[in-house]
């Protein structure tokens, strides 16, 4: 009587996105240098997870590595108990720059994934398409060129993008870094209002330590190359976020805390 | 003072405006002058005006007649010289082993002098047209072929990992991705081997032909009717000058998006 809650519990709370002991090494030499190593990490199914650490570390290539396009040379990446030795379907990713393509409109552009894999689509895919245009406020720019839109929407449009196939994992490598801290922090809120409307899993990689804590249920920080795992940080800020969160005492906590490990250790001062 | 100055800066304004025709006008009235005032032979450089008095002294006829001759092989050399770059830039794209078993190849091709070589093509294939395209043909397909690996090859890395996200075939990888980020590449190689077609044309003429201009060019040199070779080889820059035009409006019409951006 007593297991049953707590067996509930870990099926709810189980593992989704799995690494274990998950290092690479891109030079096959055996003397050759890790880029990451020893990466142990449970994302729970929706949660959102960020990861942060010095650039080098090798964070873009932990994201390949669970995206399916890279296979760790050290451990494996499972998602819901299936290793990872492809890419799956339900992946979605967005890039740091917003890599639309500039011989296609912008709806053409959120239609391409299924365009470029399946050769084409129907018009209950472009009714989608339009919907996700809608939700992010880009209903107007639909037929516009991407060179047309600010750096800001376009990035909109990547993300839109990447949701286009609905994807349960979400993993984004520094996709706002290109922005200005403005609109950096509304699409941020945004991105926080897609994922409460449509949960996906989401690992995110970003260079920005206070946008980390905005957003994230946990936090992987990372140490310098060869890239392992300094802490993983539980963030108890109550959601929905909002700009009084960045002004609590908690989040200036939070930020302390993980600036402490990124520039400490090795800050000569 | 008042009247003086917008007058002024409007002056500027129009030199500045057609400075480039301004500049060939005087580089035209320039030679008359050399010509007319140093008593220079006609043999030696004919005057601009003795050159337009030799262009309507041949018959319009005549002229499109060998317009359409040369025009006729360069457009067909370098249609067939597309033809052949496309493919196997794709092909030393997608393949390693291509690339390295051809590239060295086609470095050998293109450092051969074709004039040298045009008479054995001629030799091999007749006086007709099939050698003369060719002869164009291997001048005009190296640089498309440069251009076109370097611009399939230059696509965004993280487009390809979209591509590869998405495990779509590699035929659509090609078509859909690398081909459209090559246009701006393949572009600049059109430009570059639309001129050299009018060249590689004119060389096959000098070879063996009995029409076009490049034949026309050889045959006034020869009787001493240098206003009229002059005459011909101005029209056969006009027209190159022309295609390489072509060539950029028909970019503009079918790839905008593909022009450099203006700051
Ligand atoms: N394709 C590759 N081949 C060889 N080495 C690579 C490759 N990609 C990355 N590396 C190396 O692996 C290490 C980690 O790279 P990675 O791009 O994952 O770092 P990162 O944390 O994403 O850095 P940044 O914050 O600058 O984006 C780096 O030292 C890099 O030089
Ligand atoms: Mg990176």
């Amino acid at each position: 009587m007593e297991n049953k809650p707590l067996e509930s519990e870990s099926s709810t709370g189980a593992a989704y996105v799995s690494m274990k002991g998950v290092g690479h090494k891109y030079d096959p030499r055996p003397d050759a240098a890790m880029a990451v190593q020893d990466i142990d990490l449970d994302i729970h199914r929706h949660e959102f997870v960020s990861v942060v650490g010095p650039s080098g570390c090798g964070k873009s290539t932990l994201l390949r590595m669970v995206a399916g396009l890279l296979i760790p040379s050290h451990g494996e990446v499972s998602v819901f108990n299936r290793p990872v030795t492809e890419p799956r379907d339900d992946v979605g990713i967005v890039f740091q720059k917003a890599n639309l393509l500039p011989w296609l409109t912008v709806r053409k552009n959120v239609l391409f994934p299924l365009k470029h894999k399946y050769g084409s689509y129907s018009a209950s895919d472009e009714k989608r398409a339009n919907e996700l245009l809608e939700m992010a406020g880009l209903t107007q720019f639909a037929d516009k060129m991407p060179e047309e839109l600010s750096g800001g929407m376009q990035q909109r449009v990547g993300i839109v993008r990447a949701l286009l196939l609905n994807p349960d994992i979400l993993l984004m490598d520094e996709p706002f870094s290109a922005l200005d801290a403005l609109t950096r922090e509304q699409i941020g809120f945004d991105l926080l209002d897609i994922w409460k409307a449509q949960p996906k899993t989401v690992l995110f990689i970003t260079h920005s330590i206070s946008e980390a804590v905005l957003l994230s249920d946990r936090i992987l920080v990372m140490s310098k190359r060869p890239g392992t795992v300094l802490d993983l940080i539980e963030v108890d800020l109550p959601r929905p976020r909002s700009q009084q969160t960045i002004n609590s005492a908690r989040f200036a906590e939070l930020t302390d805390l993980i600036r402490g490990y990124i520039y400490e250790p090795n800050t000569p001062t | 003072m008042n009247q003086t100055l917008p007058l002024k800066s409007w002056l500027k304004y129009q030199v500045n405006r057609f400075a480039p025709a301004l500049f060939f006008i005087g580089l035209v009235i320039l030679w008359e002058i050399i010509c007319v005032v140093g008593k220079v032979p006609n043999y030696i450089l004919p005057s601009p005006s003795a050159i337009v008095t030799a262009f309507f002294n041949v018959e319009f006829s005549r002229w499109m007649t060998h317009l359409w001759a040369t025009l006729r092989v360069a457009l067909m050399g370098f249609a067939l010289s597309i033809a052949i770059a496309l493919p196997l830039s794709i092909g030393m794209m997608r393949s390693e082993l291509m690339n390295r078993i051809l590239y060295p190849a086609l470095i050998v091709i293109q450092s051969t002098p074709v004039v040298a070589v045009a008479p054995l093509i001629i030799v091999l294939l007749g006086t007709d047209d099939p050698s003369r395209v060719l002869i164009t043909c291997l001048i005009t397909f190296f640089p498309l072929v440069v251009s076109t690996t370097t611009g399939m090859l230059e696509t965004p890395p993280e487009m390809i990992e979209l591509s590869q996200s998405l495990r779509a075939p590699r035929y659509r990888e090609t078509w859909q991705i690398r081909i459209p980020y090559a246009i701006p590449h393949i572009f600049s190689g059109l430009r570059v081997s639309i001129t050299l077609a009018i060249i590689g044309a004119v060389v096959a003429e000098f070879v063996a032909a009995e029409e076009g201009l490049g034949y026309f060019i050889q045959f006034s040199t020869s009787f001493f009717k240098i206003p009229q070779a002059f005459a011909g080889l101005i029209f056969l820059s006009i027209i190159s000058l022309l295609l390489f035009k072509s060539v950029q409006w028909i970019q503009m019409w079918l790839f905008p998006w593909s022009l450099p951006k203006k700051k």
